[in-house]
């Protein structure tokens, strides 16, 4: 099994949050990553502003900015360009 | 009326818009992951736009120079091979970047490219000589093609997606271009020349499709 690369692991996060937003169990199970792993991940992800952290009472959820949509936007166009020419992401 | 090389000459900058968009994107690929692969597949596709621009350049001369025959202002006017030239180039970046996917040897297309490198000559070798060159210009373009175009026919098999499609189809459409080419030299047809430039027109609007289904993602 290929292992992923770290730019497929944040948009895998990415995509987590994508729909609304989420709690960090949510986005382990969907991104499938332990959490000592995505935390640091979500740190970095929040650090270059493409998710938002919100506290609601004692839960964390994430929600994605419109940064994180526009570097999701220009990924999937990247991807359909290397599906084009067979290229792995 | 208007001169043949008009139309083709709006065609041919259509395609080249294509190929400025796709080596845009080549290169960001290649920028966001360090991937040799998207490396010679921009550097291939930036030098095929720099052939297409010179030849587009030459339509241009030749619609207003109202030249009699295409194929005859294309032979005789001095920087007619270096379209012919730069798709050579571009061929052999694009197929190192398929063989090395393939194989992941780069080294390993030295074993079906014979000596390529004298198309330079082209530019400065007189007239008489110039026919002869293009000919075998167009016959290493069609060995490359051809492996070209079986690597992404097979990438297009492995992934059953309409996006792996097009580059298939574009690089067939300029093999089919490079295989009229080569009669029309010999013979001097100017309708299989114009044949020739139709098909690789095609080719170059395959890959304008390409684009916009790439632009198109959300």
């Amino acid at each position: 099994m290929r292992r992923r690369s770290k730019l497929r692991i944040l948009v895998d996060i990415i995509q987590a949050v994508e729909k609304g937003e989420s709690n960090v169990t949510r986005i382990m199970l969907e991104a499938n990553l332990p959490y000592t792993r995505l935390a640091r991940y979500l740190d970095e992800l929040e650090g270059k502003g493409m998710l938002m952290r919100v506290e609601e009472g004692r839960e964390v959820k994430y929600r994605l900015t419109r940064k994180g949509r526009e570097f999701l936007k220009e990924f999937r166009r990247l991807q359909a360009i290397a599906e084009a020419f067979g290229v792995e992401v | 009326m208007l001169h043949v090389a008009f139309p083709l000459l709006i065609v041919e900058l259509a395609g080249l818009i294509a190929l400025l968009f796709l080596c845009f994107y080549l290169f960001k690929a290649y920028r966001i992951t360090s991937s040799r692969l998207f490396a010679y597949f921009f550097l291939g596709f930036t030098v095929l736009g720099a052939g297409e621009l010179a030849r587009s350049i030459l339509f241009l001369a030749a619609a207003l120079a109202r030249a009699r025959l295409l194929i005859e202002f294309f032979l005789i006017h001095v920087a007619g091979g270096l379209p012919q030239f730069c798709e050579t180039i571009a061929l052999i970046l694009i197929a190192l970047g398929y063989a090395r996917e393939i194989t992941g040897k780069a080294s390993e297309l030295a074993l079906i490219i014979p000596g390529v490198g004298e198309e330079t000559l082209i530019q400065i070798l007189p007239r008489n000589l110039r026919r002869p060159l293009f000919f075998v210009a167009s016959a290493v373009n069609m060995v490359l093609l051809t492996f070209i175009t079986i690597s992404s026919f097979t990438v297009y098999s492995h992934s059953r997606k309409d996006v792996a499609l097009l580059p298939a189809v574009a690089f067939l459409l300029m093999l089919l271009s490079n295989m009229i080419l080569i009669p029309s030299l010999l013979m001097l047809n100017e309708l299989l020349f114009l044949l020739s430039k139709l098909f690789h027109l095609a080719g170059l609007l395959s890959l304008l499709a390409l684009t916009f289904k790439v632009i198109s993602v959300r």
